[in-house]
């Protein structure tokens, strides 16, 4: 089932890829920049149709919601990061992934303070980043 | 070599023990989140740090393969299987002195290989021209496909996306830009720091989200038996050790092979040979000497493919090889020649973080495998912190956090799906020299693509890939 599905995703992802770079130039006597890409997808077309038939089972169940939590914290912090600034966002997202790991109470505060003034102090102070 | 130097590279070696102590963090990603780091250091300062890193990180997995059951990396799998064996049965500090000791011997052992061997190649390197380049490129790939776990065609799909991502950008032949799709910060290509932490400290979060997070208990290790492993060491012999140093710098040395393959290869060899095979995994000594004597001997052999063509044997390497490259280095022969300097300190480095693994293994290992019980449920939000900082910080750019954030989700999604990321960074790393050596041999060919089978060397490397191929694609039938 699950190599059905990541067989599938990379056919797709071939097609795709494939007609991205069919606009590029071909070059008159020498392979140009579209030819290297053009073998590529169809490498990658001919590997995901042999997943895709072969189906295999690997790897097996469903993501697991604790990680589809984490990923969206993630994707938040990134969005959020510039616009609310570095100390806001390390502590609340810190602190969202430990409460999402299961820990409680005052510690996750302590941890998540402690945890922005520890990389801001390495980041922004040993290296100099400008953080926003 | 100055003082300073020599502080990253003990400084290297014992956050590599550190990350290796504890389950869940590894050589790759610690190297990872500190290479923004390096940027600000000296050529020798950053090398050393990394190298350190390298050396400690390795040695570091075994500790809590054998205290908690717990391989610190994928290398340490092997020794798990007669580490904790020995462990239970009481013998933790037998267990670890061994592990200790084998490291040291393997990695002074992989040395010497690296210091005889990476000038010599990289003098061979110089009779390779387009054709052999991108057929050894191939090698390489296939070698790397093939080893990662999972199916051959597993493993080559990682590598061809890993390739496709290396597309991306300018032309590096026609002025043309390619798959940018107007984003002025893809235009350079897609820098390798964003995805090195994406693919292993990102999706490394994502995937241990899901897991059960139990503390574990702390190991108890009394100091003063940890040399309980020398009578051992004389009754063992120097032979095994030998044996498996040398298949450990061996495959170290072939592009793609990895410290998992040398401990397992080492590991079932010493099996084969031993008069009382069937004791292996039931906690006997030279189930931990065999793999670990054979993964550190391969950090030696594993820079020599590195130094000598730049191509990479492994992650770690792949990442060092990008420090090299924003350090201003090329590897090959220039490097030996131009950057003597360069290359003298990184030699005397690595036997010097042997010799750091020796004695801190044996001083300070019962307080460094307390760290295997910290609390993950704290210690992954930092990390994920950690990483998403170093991401901006590598290129200063909110886009470099958001490609980072991108391409963990990706290698998270490839890695549920039981494909290897290891592939997809080397195929990121190697595909300019593979497409450009492609096309360079194209261009000078009088009859298309007969030139890659005309060379002796060539044709020779190519059906070394093909034979690769087809043996691991009949392996996993």
């Amino acid at each position: 089932m699950r190599d059905r599905v990541s067989g599938a995703a990379l056919l797709l992802l071939s097609l795709v890829y494939y007609f991205q770079a069919r606009g590029l130039p071909s070059g008159r006597n020498e392979p140009g920049p579209v030819f290297f890409p053009t073998l590529l997808s169809v490498v990658l077309l001919i590997l995901g149709l042999v997943i895709l038939v072969r189906g295999w089972r690997a790897g097996g169940g469903k993501a697991r919601p604790r990680s589809l939590w984490v990923i969206g914290v993630t994707v938040l912090y990134a969005l959020a990061f510039s616009s609310i600034g570095f100390a806001v966002a390390t502590v609340l997202y810190s602190g969202a992934v430990a409460l999402v790991l299961g820990r409680r109470g005052w510690g996750v505060l302590v941890f998540s303070v402690a945890a922005t003034a520890f990389i801001y102090s390495i980041f922004g102070l040993g290296l100099g980043v400008p953080l926003p | 070599m100055t003082l300073a130097a020599l502080g990253f590279l003990a400084g290297g070696v014992a956050l590599g023990l550190v990350v290796g102590v504890i389950p869940g963090l590894t050589a790759t990603l610690a190297i990872a989140l500190l290479l923004p780091f390096t940027f600000s250091l000296e050529t020798v300062e950053a090398l050393l740090a990394l190298t350190g890193i390298y050396v400690g990180g390795i040695y570091g997995g075994s500790i809590t393969a054998i205290t908690v059951r717990i391989p610190g990396a994928p290398a340490n799998t092997m020794t798990l299987l007669d580490g904790h064996a020995m462990a239970r049965a009481g013998r933790t500090e037998e267990a670890l002195g061994l592990a200790t000791f084998s490291s040291f011997v393997g990695g002074i052992a992989g040395g010497v290989v690296l210091v005889l061997f990476a000038p010599q190649l990289a003098r061979l390197s110089l009779e390779f021209q387009s054709p052999e380049i991108f057929s050894l490129v191939v090698l390489a790939l296939v070698a790397v496909s093939a080893v990662s776990t999972g199916p051959l065609t597993k493993g080559l799909a990682a590598t061809t996306l890993g390739l496709m991502l290396s597309t991306v950008g300018l032309d590096r032949l026609v002025p043309v830009s390619r798959f940018s799709m107007g984003v002025p910060d893809l235009l350079a290509g897609i820098p390798l720091l964003p995805v090195v932490i994406g693919l292993f400290a990102l999706s490394e979060l994502f995937l241990q989200a899901g897991e059960k997070l139990e503390s574990l208990e702390k190991p108890a290790i009394q100091w003063r038996r940890m040399f309980d492993f020398v009578p051992t060491v004389k009754r063992v012999g120097f032979k095994l050790f030998a044996k498996s140093a040398a298949i450990g710098a061996f495959v170290g040395a072939l592009p793609g092979g990895g410290a998992a393959m040398s401990a397992f290869l080492a590991y079932t060899e010493a099996k084969r040979s031993a008069p009382n095979p069937e004791a292996f995994g039931t906690g006997i000594p030279e189930g931990i000497i065999a793999p670990e004597t054979a993964n550190n001997a391969m950090t030696g052999g594993a820079f020599v493919p590195m130094l000598a063509f730049g191509i990479p044997g492994d992650a770690v390497t792949a990442v060092i090889l990008g420090g090299l490259i924003i350090q201003g280095l090329t590897p090959g022969p220039t490097l030996f020649r131009d950057a003597g300097e360069v290359m003298k300190p990184l030699f005397i480095g690595y036997f010097l973080a042997y010799a750091l693994v020796l004695v801190l293994g044996l001083a300070l290992l019962p307080w460094f495998a307390r760290l295997a019980t910290i609390d993950r449920k704290y210690l992954l939000p930092f990390i994920g912190a950690v990483s998403l900082v170093a991401a901006y910080a590598s290129e200063r750019t909110a886009f470099a956090m958001g490609l980072t954030v991108a391409i963990g989700v990706f290698g998270f999604a490839l890695r549920r799906s039981g494909y290897p990321l290891v592939p997809v960074l080397l195929g990121l790393i190697l595909g300019p020299l593979l497409e450009t050596n492609f096309r360079r041999s194209l261009m000078l060919s009088e009859n298309g693509a007969w030139i890659f089978v005309s060379s002796p060397l060539s044709a020779g490397l190519l059906i070394g890939a093909a034979v690769l191929a087809i043996y691991f694609a009949r392996q996993h039938r």
